[in-house]
């Protein structure tokens, strides 16, 4: 064995893979939606020197999306504008959604932190992303 | 599944086949977590970016161009939701399993019966944080070229050969020391 391979093997019997993680990779497969892609184009967590920490808020700009992400004390609010009649949360094992005003502003209160895509009238979706 | 090629198996992965999806993930849920915990996030972040690649995999497996650098895909993808939550929630707490090298055995020490593993898991543990994000992503994937190893781990290419021989040649080195203190 090389070295290595020893490494992996300790690797993998100290630090494993965690079993829901496993169960969760599996599950991934069902939550296609064959959505039309809204493209990600700017993320301040990516450009912006502390991320969220520093301004206590994320934006995110997708093609026709324009999202903002603010931690509360009940999980992420999120704040939307998007020509769409309706906006939905997707995350592992939840979704919900909310009409579009007029305007086409939105809003979703109570998202839970992690895994994380938005779908506009079902059809049009983000990628998923770490929220 | 298991003798199909990986791009085979994903082929049949965008038909719908959870067979095959399942023999991808056996074979790679090693390779996505180490990058992820390679970044130093603690284990429930790992634990999103991990979630968060397997999800994006789901949905991108019909347009990845060569299936047959799989490995490289996942790696890259892990790596970019490892630094965009590294920025959004910062690094563990020092105190981790990293850190417990010099203090009684631990459950993880016990749980290594075999005395060989426990003298490596400490030498790799005292290894520079650089040495030991390179070494764990060339332990888990050694098909990865220089290349995709070098994006995957911010090393330039041009210093990734001299950099690998350096990690490994201070880990063996680093092993013989525990050997002779025995």
């Amino acid at each position: 064995m090389t070295l290595l391979a020893a490494l992996a093997d300790v690797l993998d019997r100290l630090d494993p893979p965690p079993a829901r993680l496993v169960t969760h990779a599996r599950d991934a497969l069902a939550t296609r939606l064959h959505a039309d892609p809204l493209d990600l184009l700017t993320d301040s967590a990516r450009t912006t020197p502390g991320g969220m920490r520093g301004t206590g808020h994320r934006t995110m700009r997708f093609t026709d999306l324009d999202l903002r992400l603010e931690p509360t004390a009940t999980g992420l609010r999120l704040t939307g504008h998007a020509p769409a009649g309706h906006a939905t949360a997707h995350w592992p094992g939840g979704t919900r959604t909310t009409a579009v005003d007029p305007d086409g502003w939105f809003h979703l209160d109570h998202v839970p932190p992690g895994p994380l895509r938005v779908v506009l009238d079902g059809a049009r979706a983000t990628p998923w992303f770490v929220a | 599944m298991r003798d199909h090629t990986t791009a085979d198996l994903l082929i049949r992965a965008r038909e719908g086949d959870h067979a095959a999806w399942e023999e991808i993930v056996r074979r790679h849920v090693r390779l996505v977590w180490a990058v992820a915990r390679s970044h130093g996030l603690s284990h429930d972040d790992a634990a999103d970016v991990n979630q968060t690649v397997w999800l994006l995999l789901a949905e991108h497996a019909a347009t990845i161009r060569r299936p047959d650098r799989l490995s490289a895909w996942l790696t890259t993808a892990a790596r970019r939701e490892s630094l965009t939550t590294l920025r959004l929630r910062g690094r563990e707490r020092p105190v981790d399993l990293w850190d417990s090298v010099d203090e009684a055995p631990t459950p993880e020490d016990i749980a290594i019966a075999d005395d060989t593993r426990r003298r490596l898991w400490r030498a790799y543990h005292t290894l520079p944080d650089r040495c030991r994000r390179l070494l764990r992503l060339l332990a888990f994937a050694p098909e990865l070229t220089f290349q995709q190893v070098a994006e995957a781990t911010g090393i330039p290419p041009n210093s990734l050969g001299p950099t690998r021989g350096r990690c490994l040649e201070a880990l063996r080195r680093r092993l013989a020391t525990t050997e002779a203190v025995r």
